[in-house]
């Protein structure tokens, strides 16, 4: 176990690696001058001579290469280096907004499990039935709703015409209500595909027949042995999810105007700030491997067949 | 990293589970202004930024030795001035004014702020406003004096930049880098605390040398959406909205609970031409295009009326614009007659590129509308604004899309960067060169005389219009919506200088 640790963990480095180049690659082939950028419109009056002045003071006219490996090298050290735009330093940056998604990503998965298993439970113990068909309606309405869309029209309704929650920003409990829901809505609707559908399998197994033969009630057969069994690949896609949740938190976020890592990120992308949106993506590849891995030791504990040594 | 994670989870659940409000400590008595910017301020020391949310803030906290309204130039912390030879402005600054920290505001002070703005160690990112500027020097307490390394006749107007306000040297040695967190001004609105990408608190300046202002608290909110923004005014989250979608205009007018002001802005909105490649390398083709666009048109029913047609290159409240510019008339027979001249045929595929905006989307629609009838193709081509950018710097265009603002409300600001053939290919991104503007943009920004100034400024503007480096569209209206209990607001020329210092709020 302690090895397969070691393994899994190990294999963070090329991974951080490989992320960092990839971002740091695509981020100097896409046109646009970061220097010119961090001028901004209304910077526009600035010389030709400013911008290379500029330019020399941070670094970026150093040759691509140097300045990647600077970057590792530094990195390696524990230092992520300035965003060019504020000049903060990128790991505080990067480590005061995480708090925020990741209380986002937690909440809405929150969400999408209280209202994904049980509609997917139900679906598949009446299987098709009405109650089956209208959960599976409203799971493929959830999954093909855009979050931006869906976002807006949570907001009109609860915002502007109700007045019970505050429309964006972050303070109190309510402000994390609605970018929960909004979140958490989309991956409900795949939670109850993928538990009905991993149940119904599960359901027509030889020791589900058994359970029912020894006369158990059909509640707990499908709650005690039938659920557990059918967890793994639900486990696989909420797993998968939580990543998804990180990458969809930049819309989210957007939107309600919330001050987590979504929007750390697109700002970062749009100023050209590499450094920062190197941090970002470290950072989430980081959340990325650990979730997995601990999805994988999840595998262990669900089924006692499956060991790690 | 654990352990600063951890802190910061521990810090957001105390704030999330507290006690209604934000946490921020105890509300000042007063009434409090929310106002919505589109993106987070990146800095609020004065010589570290050059972004309008930056500088929206920073106008609340710090002022400038003069400003520019609608009269002119005026005082702010400088009371008169007076040229001393040719290169040399003298001050005499306001007395008993002081900074949020206690340091006295005085001549010292002034001298400080200068020289760290244009040390080359401060890289400051507004460097160009007063690049031409050598130095300060005290004279007395109240006395201060600056020197250009050339004569510069519009220092009195780049003074007005917000870049250029005065900081307090106190709190710069106390602070060091952390400055750009902890800004000390002298201005009508303390600053209290930053939530990165949150929100930006500041209270009321109860010392404010011109009175303390009626509001205890102005909070800025950085709210990337519009539609966001929008549901914040109309359920009552933020007070004060800038720039709201044209569309949307017409229903918050009709909101009782909101008023929404439009006000002249300093900007301009342009097409501008690749003038060292064909076809626009010839003045008829793009006199051309100049009379094929139905600009009235485009305001009445893309803009719905948020912008005053464009006749030159500067909107009429920047000092040195030409009201008596002719423009180009709509004449679809002149345009043709003109292209056939030219010896043009149709059938081109010239490409307009311009910065992903809803704004420049329509208008980009409309002048491929406008163009067709001419046998043109215009490819339209929309890319985010780095990319912009950089295409406009390698010449990758033939048209492009260009919003340009006068900050400094001084023609030599605009004319000098767009139209000097020294500034090509960056700003001058039309690589327009005449011999003729050339001399007299440069004597324009060389003698002290206003009055020469102007008919200087005006008889450039009518050789650039009549050479077309450009066509002149529009010149938008800075528009802002307020929560209908709050008087006394103004934003001139910008949403950027926002003014609270005599607001009022009855809620």
């Amino acid at each position: 176990m302690g090895r397969y640790l070691f393994q899994r963990l190990s294999l963070l480095v090329p991974v951080m690696l490989g992320v960092t180049l990839v971002a740091f690659i695509t981020l100097h082939l896409a046109p646009g001058d970061p220097v010119r950028v961090l001028l901004g419109e209304l910077g526009q009056g600035a010389s030709q001579e400013e911008i290379a002045r500029l330019r020399s003071t941070l670094g970026l006219d150093a040759p691509l290469p140097v300045q990647y490996g600077r970057f590792v090298w530094r990195a390696a050290q524990g230092d992520l280096g300035r965003s060019l735009r504020t000049g903060a330093p990128v790991l505080d940056e990067v480590l005061a907004r995480a708090p925020f998604t990741l209380v986002v990503t937690v909440a809405s998965l929150g969400i999408a499990l209280a209202i994904g298993i049980p509609a997917g439970v139900l679906s598949a113990a009446y299987r098709g039935s009405a109650v089956d068909h209208a959960a599976m309606l409203l799971a493929l309405m959830g999954v093909s709703l855009p979050v931006f869309w869906l976002g807006l029209l949570l907001m009109l309704v609860f915002a502007l015409a109700l007045g019970w929650l505050p429309a964006s920003g972050f303070g109190t409990w309510k402000h994390l209500v609605l970018p929960a829901v909004t979140l958490g809505l989309a991956s409900s609707a795949l939670i109850a595909r993928m538990t009905r559908s991993s149940l119904l399998e599960v359901l027509g197994q030889d020791y589900i027949r058994t359970a029912r033969a020894k006369g158990l009630s059909g509640r707990i057969v499908l709650l005690r042995h039938a659920l557990r069994s059918a967890l793994i690949p639900i486990v696989t896609v909420v797993g998968l999810q939580l990543g998804g949740l990180l990458g969809g938190a930049v819309l989210t976020e957007t939107v309600f105007a919330w001050p987590g890592l979504g929007r750390l990120a697109v700002g970062a992308i749009y100023s050209r700030d590499a450094p920062l949106v190197q941090g970002t993506i470290l950072f989430t590849a980081i959340a990325f491997v650990l979730i997995n891995l601990a999805v994988d030791l999840l595998y262990a504990m669900l089924d006692p067949r499956i060991r790690y040594d | 990293m654990i352990r600063r994670m951890l802190a910061g989870l521990v810090v957001l659940l105390v704030l999330v589970t507290g006690s209604g409000r934000s946490g921020l400590g105890a509300p000042a008595p007063g009434e409090t202004i929310t106002v919505a910017m589109q993106s987070d301020a990146t800095a609020l020391d004065p010589h570290r930024t050059n972004d309008g949310p930056s500088f929206l803030v920073i106008n609340q906290i710090f002022e400038t030795l003069l400003v520019r309204t609608a009269r002119g130039l005026e005082p702010r912390l400088a009371t008169s001035w007076r040229p001393v030879g040719d290169r040399t402005w003298e001050f005499k600054l306001r007395r008993g004014v002081k900074f949020h920290d206690g340091t006295p505001f005085n001549a010292e002070a002034v001298r400080f702020s200068i020289d760290r703005f244009i040390n080359p160690q401060s890289r400051a990112r507004a460097y160009f406003v007063l690049s031409m500027v050598e130095g300060a020097k005290a004279i007395a307490d109240d006395t201060v004096q600056i020197t250009t390394r050339f004569p510069f006749a519009a220092l009195l107007n780049h003074l007005t930049h917000p870049s250029t306000s005065v900081i307090s040297p106190t709190a710069v040695g106390r602070f060091g880098a952390d400055f750009v967190r902890n800004p000390v001004g002298t201005g009508p609105f303390k600053f209290d605390s930053w939530v990165a990408r949150d929100r930006i608190t500041m209270v009321r300046n109860d010392d404010y040398w011109g009175g303390p202002p009626q509001i205890a608290r102005v909070i800025m909110r950085p709210i990337p959406e519009s539609s966001t923004q929008i549901v914040e005014l109309e359920s009552g989250g933020v007070d004060l909205i800038f720039n709201m979608p044209a569309d949307s205009v017409a229903r918050l007018e009709r909101n009782p609970r909101l008023v929404v002001y439009k006000e002249p802005s300093f900007s301009a909105n342009y097409i501008g031409f690749h003038m060292e490649r064909a076809p626009f390398n010839d003045v008829r083709v793009r006199r051309a295009v100049g009379h094929a666009v139905r600009v009235a048109g485009l305001i009445t029913f893309f803009l719905k009326d948020l912008a005053t047609q464009a006749n030159g290159p500067l909107s009429p409240v920047v000092f040195g614009a030409n009201p008596d510019l002719p423009g180009y008339e709509y004449d679809l027979d002149r345009a043709r007659a003109l292209l056939a001249e030219a010896g043009v045929r149709p059938g081109l595929r010239p490409r307009l590129v311009i910065f992903e905006s809803a704004e420049w989307r329509r208008v980009a629609q409309a002048i491929q509308a406008s163009l067709q009838p001419l046998g043109f193709q215009v490819e339209v081509e929309v890319v985010e604004f780095g990319t912009w950018l950089s295409r406009l710097d390698r010449g990758e265009f033939e048209m492009y899309g260009m919003r340009w603002g006068t900050v400094t409300l001084d023609a030599d600001y605009t004319l000098y960067s767009l139209f000097h053939s020294s500034q090509a290919p960056n700003p001058n991104y039309s690589r327009y060169k005449s011999p003729e503007v050339d001399r007299l943009l440069d004597e324009g920004r060389a003698i002290a005389d206003q009055g020469r100034r102007e008919q200087i400024y005006r008889r450039a503007q009518t050789l650039i219009v009549r050479d077309a480096p450009m066509i002149f569209l529009y010149y938008p209206l800075s528009t802002y919506a307020v929560r209908s209990g709050i008087q006394h607001t103004t934003a001139p020329f910008s949403w950027i200088n926002l003014e609270l210092r005599k607001a009022t709020v009855q809620r």
